[in-house]
């Protein structure tokens, strides 16, 4: 199943993270956009989502997204996000956009059953024009609060392993840019790049990279 | 405001607990359960055993890894029944050993003045024939210790090393650990990477234990039996290997070593194979290849029915 989403992804030449809108081809009667992204964001994965923009003081976006990576076991592993992304302040063409999301994700092999919760921050600095985008961004995730199920081998090599809630289990640093360019009146094509660094100088990721191609759709 | 709801809810549940806790999540070492078999090697305290009558010949076994234990390995211990005096130790920052800071591991030599050390300990007559037996990275610290201490040396059973110079190392391990990336294996590697960080041994034991779910290209069923992954071993031994490969070069001196080795490899790894054992053995002046049949990489916990009898007639042999 996840090689068909997969498929379906490169079919669409890729989707995007809807933190790669792009604010200055808004249209306030578009408040409804879908996204898909893949890429490479702690392994390769495919992201589904959907965004509704809110008529506030500031253009914020609430959106919903899961995404799951390769293998054979479908969502045995995912990650799912609620965010609001909201423009800070703007001067000229640039524009300084903060978002927020929780996270609930979802980790599992032979050995253990990982269940999260987290939260990730975002700091977006840019230059925006009506058809296209560039930007830089900072962020932070959090693996607030963790639930370990032991199984298998790991269980049998040391029985008196504990189960239950750790908190916290660990945090990311993300640095990297983003851009996008606006294709008619309803599709965007976007792409993220950036490293990433463990909290408190700890080993990185073993790939402390992510990529990820998007196609954001206004409905 | 939800997700805080759900967040505070599910944590409130149960008392939460903390990655760093000893005990929790890997088992104690050395240096928090006293009642550990224990050794002191210079400022190192170590997690070792032995077994048998300590006058006879001694059989020192080393663990893989770097980072491994010894744990997978003591069938070995049938041949203290054979009139050999074995004698296991986990090496430093691995198994149960007391783990230490990253720069304790900047030299190959730290590992082969360790061994000397565990030698000298157990050693009761300095007429005592040594004998080693390392698998996977220990046979490449059995080949080192050789290297440099030839005449202290009788008999050496090496299993699979991985090589005897960076080049041959690296090709074997990237024949063993060859990933893909639309496997679902490689991305279990990488997803974790989200889920857990940290800087303490605790978690990141438990981390490296964590990352060994994939499946096994080694011919293996599973992993050997362990106790506890040394992460900070494995790593800072990796780095450096990396930096400087030619700390990885054991066959400098080989020519002084006449004596006969056994040199073990496994039917079922594909990956390693009669021509990488050749390649490897190559140095050796004297040397019996034997495939151990119906096994991969761990054939000492996996394939001892059949590596035992080799062993022991090459051990008896030699004597």
């Amino acid at each position: 199943m996840k090689y068909i989403i997969t498929f379906i992804g490169c079919l669409s030449l890729s989707f995007t993270f809807a933190q790669n809108i792009n604010w200055s081809s808004q249209d306030q009667k578009q408040n409804n956009f879908i996204y898909l992204n893949k890429g490479f964001d702690y392994g390769l994965t495919v992201q589904l989502g959907y965004a509704y923009q809110l008529n506030l003081f500031n253009q914020t976006l609430i959106t919903a997204d899961i995404s799951v990576p390769m293998g054979k076991d479908f969502f045995d592993d995912y990650k799912g996000r609620l965010t609001m992304h909201s423009t800070i302040f703007s001067f000229g063409d640039f524009t300084m956009s903060g978002k927020i999301a929780g996270i609930a994700r979802r980790y599992e092999t032979k050995l253990v059953r990982i269940n999260n919760f987290g939260a990730e921050m975002t700091a977006i600095l840019g230059y925006y024009k009506p058809k296209f985008h560039i930007a830089a961004e900072f962020g932070f995730d959090k693996a607030i609060s963790t639930h370990l199920k032991h199984q298998g081998l790991l269980k049998e090599n040391f029985p008196e392993i504990t189960d239950g809630w750790f908190v916290p289990t660990g945090g990311n640093f993300n640095y990297g840019i983003q851009a996008s360019k606006t294709i008619g009146q309803r599709f965007e094509l976007s792409l993220r790049l950036g490293t990433t660094s463990a909290e408190k100088g700890g080993p990185d990721a073993l790939l402390p990279v992510y990529g990820v191609f998007g196609l954001l759709f206004r409905l | 405001m939800l997700y805080l709801g759900l967040l505070l809810a599910f944590v409130s549940c149960s008392e939460p607990l903390e990655m760093e806790s000893p005990g929790l999540l890997v088992p104690l070492t050395v240096m928090e359960d006293s009642s550990l078999p224990t050794i002191q090697i210079g400022d190192v305290r170590l997690h070792s055993e032995a077994f048998g009558n300590p006058a006879d010949p001694m059989l020192v076994v080393i663990h893989g890894g770097p980072g491994a234990d010894y744990r997978g390995l003591l069938n070995f211990k049938d041949l203290a029944e054979d009139s050999f005096y074995l004698v296991f130790y986990d090496q430093r920052g691995s198994g149960l050993s007391q783990r230490l800071a990253k720069d304790r591991y900047d030299e190959v030599q730290f590992f082969i003045d360790e061994l000397d050390g565990v030698i000298n300990h157990y050693r009761t007559d300095p007429a005592q024939k040594i004998l080693l037996a390392g698998h996977s990275w220990g046979a490449m610290l059995a080949t080192a210790y050789v290297n440099q201490k030839s005449d202290e040396i009788t008999g050496l059973v090496l299993a699979e090393p991985g090589g005897l110079t960076w080049e041959q190392t690296e090709a074997y391990i990237s024949r063993s650990r060859a990933l893909k990336i639309f496997e679902e294996t490689t991305n279990d590697f990488v997803y974790l990477d989200q889920f857990i960080t940290g800087t303490d041994h605790n978690t990141l034991d438990y981390k490296m234990a964590l990352s060994t779910a994939g499946d096994i290209k080694t011919g293996d069923p599973t992993l050997a039996p362990y106790w506890r992954f040394g992460a900070v071993c494995n790593m800072a031994s990796i780095e450096l290997a990396m930096d400087q490969p030619e700390q990885i070069n054991f066959t400098t001196n080989l020519n002084a070593f006449n004596k006969k080795v056994l040199f073990a490899y496994s039917e079922l790894n594909e990956a390693y194979g009669l021509e990488h054992a050749q390649l490897v053995s190559e140095p050796f002046q004297d040397v019996e290849l034997v495939e151990i049949a119906g096994c991969g990489h761990e054939m000492p916990h996996f394939g001892w029915n059949n590596l035992y009898p080799i062993v022991k007639n090459y051990l008896n042999e030699i004597l």
